[in-house]
C-alpha cells in the first residue's frame, strides 16, 4: 500500500474512530486501527467488538492495500507532523513508513487478516431521519441511563419505532427521560432495541447538524450510516421494563418554573448535601418555591424563587442530580413540574415533546 | 542510660509527646482466672464452642498450646487442660473497666480492641507530679489490684513505638522508650515485630539487607517511600518518633460493613439446617443494621467447611434496604449457588456492605413506594416485639430447622450464663464481673467439673 494524505483530513478521520479503541484489551490487535486504501479513498476502521466505527477520507492512492496500525501512536505522530502532506507506505511485512517533510517514521503494524471483519449490512428494517434530530433525542435522554452493571438492560437507551413515532427512552430505575418525534415508516417495520451507552456517546460526538442518518437493524446489531461514517453496535438483549406504565397519566398540580433559575438554585443548595445521601426539598407555596437541604454535621441551605402558582402547598424531596440533569439538557425558558404528593413520581415537561419522570426521596 | 554522642540519637529530647499502649496479657483466659481464682496456675484455654483455641493462658503457652491450635490436639498434649467456652459478655465487662482505669489518667483514650488501648499522656506529668513511666506503673498496678488482670505497658513518643514497648517485656512488663533512646531500642526490634509490616514487606526489606527496625529508619525517607509507598513512610516517621497517627478518643467512624457469623457446635451437611443458620445470621445482621439506622446495598454470604475451606459470594440489591425480607430472596439465590451437597459445613456468615444512612430513601420507578414502606414497617415492628419478648421470638420460618441438630458437649453455655443472679434472665444480665468464689463452706461447682 502506498498513499499520499492530507494532514487535516486524516486527523479528522482518525479522531472519529479513535475514541472507541480500547487500549487495555486482551486482544492486542484491537488497539490498532485498520487502514485500507482503494480507489481514491482510505477507509479507517476500529472496533472493540461491541461497537465498530468506520469512516473514509480522501487520499491519493498509488498502490492499494491494507494493514492495521497502533491507534494511539499513529494518531500522535500524524498530529505532530509539521508538513501538510503525508506519505504512507506499507510493505508486505506490515511495516509502515510515514514520511512528511524531512521526518521519517517506521511503525510495526499487524496484518489486516487478523482484524475482525466488518459485518455485512443486510438489514430488512431501515429508518431514515435527520441527524440533528436524532442527536438531540439522544442528548436529552442518555444521562438518565443506568451505570449499574447488575441491570444491563438499563445501561443504554431504548430506541422504539412504533405508532408512527420514534421514541427514545433512558432510565436507571429512579428517573426516566423520554423524547418522542413523529416519523414515517412502514407499519411492518415496528421495532425497538436498546443501544449501549458507549455507542450513544459515539453517536452524539460524531452526528452532524445537517444531513440524514440511516438506521438499519441487523441480527443482534444495529447500523448507523451518516455522512462518511458507519457505526455498527451490538444491541443490549433483554426485556426493557414497561416504561409507559410509570409515566403518571394525571397529576394534581402543574406548575411552570423558570428553567435557568431552578437549575442554579438547586446547584447552590446542593453544595450542602452529603455526597452519599444527597437530597433537596422543594416546597411549592403561594407564588414561591423554596429549595432547601439540611445535612447533619454539615449545615443547611435555603433559597426561594418566584413561581406562578397559588394552589395547595406541596413538599417533595428529590436527588439534586436527578433534578439538574434534564434542566441542563433542555433549551426552553420554562419547564412544567407536575406533582401529586411526596410519595408519587414527579414529572418535568417542556414545550418540546419531552417527559422526565423522577421518583421522590423519603427523608426521615 | 547515658547518651553517647557517637550513637547518633534521633533526638536529644526525652518525651516531647507521651503515648501509652496497654495490652492485656492473655486477656480471655486471664479474665477467666480472675473470675475463677482456682484456675490460677493451671493451663486454661478458651474457645470450646468453636473447637479451636481462641486464647491460651501463659501456663498453657508454656506447654506449647497456642491460639489457633485445635482442641483435640491440645488435649492430647495436655490431658489436664481446662477448656472453657468463650464468655464475651464477661470479657467486655472487664475490658470496659480496664479502659475506665486508663481514663483516670487522661481523657484521650482510644479503645483499639477488646484488650488493647492507646492513651495520650502528653502533659499529664504536671497533674500527677511524676514521670510518664510512673504513671504507667500506677495504671498497671491499679488494673492488677482492682481487676486481678495482668497487663503490659509501653510508653513512647508515638503509637508505633508504644506498641512495640508493650510487647517488649511480656507478661506484666513496662517499657518506656524516651526520644534519645529510640535508636538503641529499635536495634533490638526485628522487622516482623513492627506494627504494619506483614510478611511481604519484611521479605522485601530483607532483600536489601535490613534486619532490624533500626536498619529501616536509617534509610532515607525517599527510600521508604519508593519501597513501601505512603504507608511505609508513615511507619518510618512513627518509628523515628514523629507522630503520624494521633490517639483519637472519638467513637468509631462510619461503619463500612456489618457481619454476623456463627460456627455450629458440630459440623453439619444438612442443607436445611445450614440454610437456616445462614438466614439466622441474616436476621441478626439486619437487626444490627436497623439499630444503627443504616441500610445495606451489598450482601456477601460465606460458607466454611469442616476442613476450613471456605467459599463466598457477593451480590448487590437493586437499591439499599434495611428490611430483612427484601434480602431473603437474594441470599437464597446465593446459597443455592454456593451450597454443595454431602459437604460438612462448620460456619455460615453474612456480611452487609455498601452501607448508607437509612434516613434518606430513594424510591424506585418500577416499585410501589407503599410496598417498600410496608416492608420496612414490618421489620421495625418485629424488632419491637422481639425487644419485648426476646431476640428471634418472631423470625423467618426457616428457624424451625435450627432445632433439628443434636446437642454436644460444646453447646455448654458459659459459666456466667449458668449462674444467674436474682432477677437476671437468659437475655439480660447485670454488667458487673461475677466472681466464682465461695464465701461460706459450701463450694460452688467448678467449671472444670462439667
Amino acid at each position: 500500500m502506498r498513499i499520499k494524505l492530507e494532514k487535516a483530513l486524516i486527523l479528522d478521520g482518525l479522531q472519529k474512530v479513535q475514541s472507541i479503541v480500547n487500549q487495555r484489551t486482551t486482544l492486542p490487535i484491537l488497539s490498532n486501527i485498520l487502514f485500507r486504501a482503494e480507489g481514491d479513498e482510505l477507509t479507517l476502521y476500529a472496533t472493540d467488538i461491541e461497537v465498530s466505527v468506520r469512516t473514509r477520507v480522501k487520499a491519493e492512492v498509488h498502490e492499494s492495500g491494507g494493514t492495521t496500525l497502533p491507534a494511539r501512536r499513529i494518531g500522535s505522530i500524524f498530529k505532530e507532523l509539521s508538513d501538510q502532506e503525508i506519505e504512507l507506505f506499507v510493505d508486505e511485512k506490515d511495516i509502515a513508513t510515514i514520511q512528511s517533510g524531512t521526518a521519517v517514521f517506521k511503525i510495526v503494524g499487524i496484518s489486516e487478516e487478523d482484524f475482525p471483519s466488518m459485518p455485512e449490512l443486510q438489514g430488512e428494517r431501515i429508518y431514515t431521519l435527520d441527524q440533528a434530530v436524532f442527536r438531540e433525542m439522544l442528548q436529552k435522554t442518555i444521562y438518565a441511563s443506568s451505570m449499574d452493571e447488575t441491570r444491563m438492560i438499563l445501561n443504554g437507551v431504548l430506541v422504539s419505532f412504533k405508532d408512527e413515532k420514534i421514541t427514545v427512552v433512558a432510565t436507571d430505575g429512579r428517573r426516566l427521560a423520554l423524547v418522542e418525534q413523529e416519523l414515517e415508516f412502514p407499519q411492518e417495520n415496528e421495532y425497538e432495541f436498546v443501544i449501549p451507552t458507549k455507542t450513544v456517546n459515539e453517536l452524539v460526538r460524531t452526528l452532524d447538524d445537517k444531513g440524514q442518518i440511516k438506521i438499519q437493524i441487523l441480527e443482534k446489531q444495529v447500523a448507523f450510516e451518516f455522512g462518511n461514517m458507519l457505526i455498527i453496535s451490538k444491541v443490549i438483549e433483554g426485556n426493557y421494563p414497561n416504561f409507559r406504565q410509570v409515566i403518571p397519566s394525571q397529576c394534581e398540580v402543574r406548575i411552570p418554573v423558570e428553567r435557568e433559575s431552578l437549575l442554579t438554585a438547586v446547584k447552590r443548595v446542593a453544595l450542602i448535601a452529603k455526597e452519599q445521601e444527597s437530597t433537596v426539598r422543594l416546597s411549592f407555596g403561594k407564588h414561591l418555591l423554596e429549595i432547601s437541604t439540611e445535612a447533619q454535621d454539615i449545615g443547611e441551605a435555603h433559597e426561594t424563587i418566584p413561581i406562578k402558582y397559588d394552589g395547595k402547598e406541596i413538599n417533595v424531596a428529590f436527588n439534586p442530580d436527578f433534578l439538574m440533569d434534564p434542566l441542563r439538557n433542555l433549551q426552553s425558558d420554562e419547564v412544567f413540574m407536575e406533582l401529586t404528593d411526596d410519595l408519587s413520581p414527579g414529572v418535568m415537561k417542556s414545550n418540546v415533546p419531552f417527559i422526565y419522570v423522577i421518583m421522590p426521596m423519603r427523608i426521615t | 542510660m547515658k547518651i553517647n554522642p557517637d550513637d547518633n540519637p534521633l533526638t536529644l529530647e526525652l518525651f516531647p509527646t507521651a503515648i501509652l499502649h496497654v495490652d492485656a496479657d492473655a486477656f480471655f483466659t486471664s479474665v477467666e482466672q480472675a473470675v475463677h481464682p482456682r484456675l490460677k496456675g493451671r493451663p486454661v484455654v478458651s474457645g470450646k464452642e468453636r473447637g479451636i483455641i481462641a486464647c491460651a493462658s501463659y501456663e498453657a503457652k508454656a506447654l506449647g498450646i497456642h491460639r489457633g491450635v485445635s482442641l483435640w490436639e491440645a488435649k492430647k498434649r495436655c490431658p489436664d487442660l481446662v477448656v472453657l467456652p468463650s464468655d464475651y459478655e464477661t470479657y467486655s465487662v472487664y475490658s470496659k473497666r480496664m479502659f475506665d482505669i486508663l481514663r483516670r489518667y487522661t481523657p484521650v483514650v482510644e479503645e483499639y480492641s477488646i484488650d488493647e488501648a492507646f492513651a495520650d499522656l502528653s502533659g499529664m506529668r504536671r497533674i500527677f507530679r511524676c514521670s510518664y513511666e510512673k504513671i504507667a506503673r500506677r495504671m498497671q498496678s491499679e488494673i492488677q489490684q482492682e481487676l486481678d488482670l495482668s497487663v503490659s505497658v509501653g510508653v513512647s513518643l508515638t503509637k508505633s513505638l508504644a506498641k512495640l514497648g508493650s510487647d517488649f517485656r511480656k507478661p506484666h512488663g513496662i517499657t518506656a522508650v524516651a526520644g534519645c533512646h529510640i535508636h538503641l531500642f529499635l536495634q533490638r526490634i526485628q522487622l516482623d515485630e513492627v506494627w504494619g509490616f506483614g510478611p511481604n514487606s519484611v521479605n522485601l526489606l530483607r532483600k536489601y539487607g535490613l534486619r532490624t527496625a533500626a536498619d529501616f529508619i536509617q534509610q532515607p525517607e525517599i527510600w521508604a517511600r519508593k519501597m513501601l509507598g505512603k504507608p511505609g513512610v508513615d511507619i518510618w516517621n512513627e518509628l523515628r518518633g514523629t507522630c503520624v497517627q494521633p490517639v483519637t478518643n472519638e467513637t468509631k467512624h462510619a461503619r463500612l460493613s456489618i457481619g454476623k457469623s456463627k460456627t455450629f457446635t458440630t459440623p453439619s451437611a444438612e442443607r436445611d439446617f445450614v440454610h437456616a443458620k445462614l438466614l439466622r445470621n441474616l436476621e441478626s445482621a439486619f437487626i444490627k443494621l436497623r439499630r444503627h439506622q443504616l441500610q445495606a446495598r451489598e450482601i456477601t454470604i460465606v460458607l466454611r467447611e469442616k476442613n476450613y475451606r471456605q467459599d463466598a459470594l457477593t451480590s448487590r440489591l437493586n437499591r439499599p434496604t434495611s428490611a430483612t425480607h427484601e434480602a431473603v430472596t437474594l441470599v437464597n439465590q446465593l446459597f443455592a449457588q454456593l451450597y454443595r451437597p454431602d459437604t460438612l459445613y462448620r460456619t455460615t456468615q453474612i456480611v452487609l456492605s455498601s452501607l448508607s444512612p437509612a434516613s434518606t430513601r430513594q424510591y424506585e420507578l418500577f416499585e410501589d413506594p407503599l410496598c417498600i414502606e410496608k416492608c420496612l414497617h414490618a421489620s421495625e415492628l418485629i424488632d419491637e416485639i422481639n425487644h419485648r419478648f426476646g431476640k428471634h421470638k418472631i423470625g423467618l420460618g426457616t428457624a424451625l430447622f435450627l432445632d433439628q441438630h443434636p446437642e454436644t458437649d460444646r453447646d455448654a453455655p458459659a459459666w456466667r450464663k449458668q449462674h444467674l443472679l436474682l432477677g437476671e434472665t437468659a437475655r439480660k444480665r447485670l454488667a458487673i464481673p461475677r466472681l466464682d468464689i465461695a464465701l461460706s463452706d459450701g463450694p460452688t461447682p467448678s467449671p472444670t467439673d462439667g
